[in-house]
């Protein structure tokens, strides 16, 4: 973790505004955000439902533009972005990690992996990635041959594989019993630390943010606080 | 509560219940619309021959006294003879018709170039007034009733709608070597000139240029001195129960004397043949694509309710836990078919009953047939409603049973993964390695989905045989079989039919001195019965001369064969029906196989002889035998004959066919002059108006291609979103994720296409024996350029429907997919 001199901007949001059009009403998911992420940390969004979370997070990840305000990741600007521009966006920059693991059920684990590989400019080693996530003797079974805690590791290898500089967690737990969610969250927080990248994880879980860098709570659309751990805890002794 | 649901549920996916709403009307449409229009064809038909007393059999003579026909009403099986003068005459156009009056056929020479020129023929049909059973009587449609023995016609319908002749007006004839003065009594219908053409050999009516008159018969006597007191024409009806073969037998031994050309059932009759061929048609047109819009609308409602069932899983699970029992829930869902069965059917039926009148009249105009229509009938709004019903019942339960089968607590959990393990692609690594993970998941997709993989691939093989197959009949046989006869076979300028037999040396003679002339060529027409065994066909057998240049008889490769003194040339029909081929021999009966008792042609009776048969070449309109014309004299025991002129002449065809028909004005031994450029013009004319409605299949085949893959990547895109949309957040370009699909698309159309290639044969074949009668064969060929048309075609409307599948992909939104529950 470097110290709050020396770390790099990697996403800065001013003004975040996401509105969506609700018949014949706007609603605001997203109401004015100003956060930033730093590079190599590892930050846990909290927030009840409809709080915005996942919202800033397709922000972030260039799924969705943003109605109003600036978003910027590094050099690049994401606001006002096409959707070309997106998709390199998420072709280089970003990996994503959902709660219901989004795998192609027709590929194996290891194709899975390589599909994403395969469209990055600068990926890791494939099996070098299954390895480490300890699928490595599973690398030819298809989805519907793992549980759900492997289809989970499949699914952060496959994010890792482009080599992102942010990995973007959308409840990664919420589909996971405690052992596997504990196994899936110390698998994050090991990648972090040997690769270096910026680990954003959105979960309802509080006790998960024990584990965190940073904490940030949204409410209502709005970054209600954020919150710096300076002893964050091992992911085997978060509770669930 | 479930009723509002329902039609909730469909508001909110309405594009794919409208499209099964639209297929199942459309299908409903042509099937009520055919089946009506068949049944009123097929009663106007009966009613025109029951009022006619339509002929069961029907004989042609040289000439028979009229007073002779008493002796064949003796005859065992005969129900009713009757016997008539037959003659056709031309029609002289107003200007040079020395008589004529206002309101005759006006305006019409025989040199003017327009779509409507050419020589205009009528057959004089004579009519027995004292006869009041008489047989092949007509209708009359407006006129007064025939009963006065003036020099009164009354003209078949057509051919007065298209002179525009009314009762009264007066159009001259060329009879008896004069012309004569007819007056117009009435407009009538004829159960035996329902679909009228000049000769057997014609392919299309043409009621301008000739038409059929019934005129008395002591009338035709008097336009025909030399015939007085003969007919040349018998029809009769039969007993009932009695067997058309043993009268014929019998009719033939009595009517030999009489120079029998000719005799044949009803079965064979021009006329009733097209007649019952167009029924076929209208039925076939009824069945088959009603059967596709309903096979595809089936399709698709298994689809829509397969994946709204997968949505609303958890609301199945709530109904259940909710005490609803299988079968009502069931019924909800089977509920979606019904409403749009009985839409489709209501829709369709109404569309249907509207769109029958219509092809009706068109059918009635076109074959002179009266306005009779069957009446109003539920039974095809009953019968299609019902078929839909089951037809998409069975498909939205095949749709919906699966998840119907589960346990509420299992309904509510998220399904499992779809299962998946090795293909059959993946046991060829040295393929797998060649694609990339797209090209690999989208061959995976193809063995997963076997059901859907099935439907794509048939619809292309189908649309591929559908475009093929049409551009093979428009492009190539249809041409062949309607032009090869005039421009290849036939390259005189001008042929000249003469009523009977004449001298062929003098005719000669007399032709080629015409200044206009430059060469002449005869051609001998014989009515012949060639037999083999147990098989017989009665032929023209035509007899040409050895350094013929006007009548080629070509081979399959397009070589020409010499007419042989050795031997018949035959067409291949004719080899087929008698299961014959080079080197046989076959018997051979003719009126004018006189006289040649010891002759030395190997006649072993009278009438019988022996000949061997020396080629057998393709032909495509009529069914003949060919001989060196001085062979056929020797063999027939006659002196030097001829039935017709080839004439080529200096300058335009039609020019020479002007000037030869005004040479003949009032000529008595010619029938007809025909100039070959004119009937190339109207065959052209028929031509255009009959590719219409080949276009519009081969348009239907596009279209239907298009429809099947749209429909396909339509399936893929909904079931598949997730997936897609989960390439798009790995970075992947829109394009990059539809190449998933795209691969999978073309993957199956080349092998779908390599799939339609047998069946566009049998497609082919089966358009070409539709049309083939012992009249007319039709080319059978699938030429290379059909295929790559075929291809092609197939290949733009697989792309065009997949620009539309890549659009869906662009808008794709992945916040959406993403966040809906698998």
């Amino acid at each position: 973790m470097q110290t709050g001199q020396t770390r790099r901007a990697l996403v800065e949001a001013y003004g975040l505004k996401k509105r969506y059009r609700m018949g014949e009403v706007d609603v605001y998911a997203l109401n004015g955000v100003d956060l930033t992420l730093y590079d190599g940390e590892l930050v846990v969004v909290l927030g009840a439902s409809g709080s915005g979370k996942t919202t800033m997070v397709n922000l972030i990840g260039g799924m969705d533009r943003p109605s109003e305000g600036r978003l910027r990741f590094a050099d690049r600007r994401l606001h006002g972005a096409g959707e070309e521009e997106l998709t390199r966006y998420r072709r280089s920059e970003v990996g994503f990690v959902f709660q219901f693991f989004n795998l192609m059920p027709n590929l194996t684990a290891w194709e899975n992996v390589q599909l994403a590989a395969e469209v990055a400019p600068d990926p890791l080693d494939v099996d070098q990635l299954l390895e480490q996530v300890g699928l490595a003797e599973r690398r030819e079974h298809f989805p519907s041959q793992l549980s759900g805690g492997e289809q989970q590791r499949v699914a952060i290898a496959r994010a890792l594989a482009k080599n992102p500089r942010l990995l973007l967690c959308d409840e990664p737990t919420g589909a996971l019993d405690l052992g596997t969610g504990r196994h899936v969250l110390k698998l994050l927080r090991d990648l972090r630390d040997r690769y270096g990248k910026t680990v954003v994880i959105i979960t309802h879980n509080e006790n998960i943010s024990l584990m965190a860098d940073r904490v940030v709570y949204l409410k209502d659309g709005l970054v209600e606080w954020v919150k710096h751990n300076e002893e964050p805890l091992p992911p085997e002794q978060v509770g669930w | 509560m479930l009723r509002r649901k329902v039609l909730r549920d469909m508001r909110q996916n309405k594009g794919s219940y409208t499209a099964c709403l639209l297929l199942i009307a459309m299908g409903l449409t042509v099937f009520i619309a055919f089946s009506i229009a068949n049944d009123n064809f097929t009663v106007a038909k009966q009613t025109l021959y029951a009022q006619g007393r339509f002929a069961e059999g029907f004989a042609e003579v040289s000439a028979m006294p009229e007073s002779d026909l008493h002796r064949l009403r003796r005859i065992g099986g005969v129900a009713q003879i009757s016997g008539r003068l037959v003659e056709d005459v031309r029609v002289l156009p107003a200007e040079t018709g020395s008589t004529s009056v206002a309101g005759s056929v006006s305006g019409e020479t025989v040199s003017s170039a327009g779509g409507t020129g050419g020589t205009i023929y009528l057959r004089l049909v004579s009519k027995d007034l004292e006869d009041l059973q008489r047989l092949n009587d007509s209708t009359a449609v407006w006129g007064d009733p025939m009963g006065s023995r003036e020099r009164h016609l009354w003209i078949n319908a057509g051919f007065a709608e298209e002179h525009g002749l009314e009762i009264d007006d007066t159009i001259s004839v060329v009879a008896g070597g004069r012309a004569h003065d007819m007056q117009i009594r009435g407009a009538m219908l004829n159960p035996e000139f329902v679909y009228i053409m000049r000769e057997d050999s014609h392919l299309f009516p043409d009621p301008y240029r000739f038409g059929v008159a019934t005129v008395p018969l002591d009338t035709m006597w008097e336009l025909f001195p030399d015939q007085r007191g003969i007919v040349n024409d018998i029809v009769f009806t039969l007993e009932p129960g009695t067997e058309y073969r043993r009268v014929e037998e019998l009719l033939e031994l009595e009517l030999e004397g009489y120079g029998l050309k000719r005799i044949y059932p009803r079965d064979d009759h021009n006329s009733h043949l097209l007649l019952e061929e167009e029924s076929e048609v209208l039925t076939s047109f009824a069945t088959f694509f009603p059967v596709l819009m309903l096979g595809v609308a089936a399709f698709v409602l298994y689809i829509v309710l397969k994946r709204l069932v997968q949505q609303q899983r958890g609301q199945i699970g709530i109904l259940k836990s909710c005490g609803y029992t299988r079968a009502e829930i069931t019924r909800h869902y089977l509920s979606y078919s019904v409403i749009l069965a009985v839409m489709g059917g209501i829709i369709g039926s109404v569309l249907g009953m509207l769109a029958a009148n219509t092809v009706s009249r068109l059918l009635f105009e076109y074959f002179a047939l009266p306005e009779v229509y069957a009446g109003f009938s539920l039974r095809y709004f009953f019968f299609g409603t019902a078929l839909c019903v089951g037809v998409l019942g069975v498909a939205g339960y095949q749709g919906v049973k699966h998840v119907l089968r589960l346990s509420p607590a299992e309904a509510m959990l998220p399904p499992a993964p779809p299962p998946a393990s090795k293909t059959i692609f993946d046991s060829a690594p040295w393929f797998t390695r060649m694609l990339t993970t797209q090209g690999l998941m989208g061959v995976r997709n193809i063995s997963r989905a076997p059901g859907r993989s099935g439907f794509l691939l048939l619809g292309i093989a189908m649309s591929f045989m559908l475009v093929a197959a049409n551009y093979s009949m428009m492009a190539v046989n249809m041409p062949m079989f309607l032009f090869h006869q005039l421009t290849e076979l036939e390259t005189y300028d001008v042929r000249i039919s003469l009523r009977s037999p004449q001298p062929r040396r003098a005719v000669l003679r007399e032709v080629e001195a015409l200044p206009f002339v430059t060469r002449a060529e005869v051609l001998a027409r014989v009515p012949v019965t060639l037999s083999h065994r147990l098989r017989e066909e009665d032929i023209e057998l035509l007899g040409l001369p050895e350094d013929n240049r006007l009548y080629n008889i070509l081979d399959a490769e397009g070589n020409r064969i010499t007419p042989s003194a050795e031997g018949l040339i035959i067409s291949e029909r004719l080899a087929t029906n008698l299961k014959v081929r080079r080197g046989d021999t076959i018997t051979l009966q003719s009126p004018y196989l006189r006289g040649t008792r010891g002759s030395d042609t190997g006649a072993e009776a009278d009438d019988k002889i022996q000949v061997p048969i020396v080629a057998v070449i393709p032909q495509y309109i009529g069914m003949n035998a060919y001989l060196e014309v001085e062979a056929l004299e020797r063999m027939l025991g006659q002196p030097a004959f001829t039935s017709a002129v080839l004439i080529r002449g200096e300058g335009e065809g039609e020019e020479v066919a002007a000037m030869l028909s005004e040479h003949y004005r009032d000529s008595d031994v010619v029938t007809a002059v025909d100039s070959r450029q004119r009937m190339i013009g109207n065959l052209e004319e028929m031509w255009e108006l009959f590719s219409v409605f080949l276009n519009l299949f081969a348009l239907i085949g596009a279209v239907f291609s298009f429809a099947i893959i749209h429909i396909a990547a339509f399936v893929t895109l909904s079931e598949r979103s997730r997936e897609l949309a989960s390439m798009r957040v790995l970075g992947m370009t829109p394009k990059e994720v539809f190449s998933v699909i795209a691969f999978e698309q073309w993957f199956l159309s080349f092998f779908g296409i390599l799939l339609g290639l047998l069946p566009a044969r049998y497609l082919v074949a089966g358009f070409a024996a539709s049309y083939t009668t012992d009249m007319y064969t039709m080319p059978a060929h699938l030429p290379a350029e059909a295929i790559v048309v075929g291809f092609s075609a197939t290949l733009v409307s697989i792309w065009i429907a997949q620009r539309f599948a890549l659009r869906r992909v662009r808008s794709l939104s992945l916040v959406e997919v993403l966040r809906e529950r698998e």
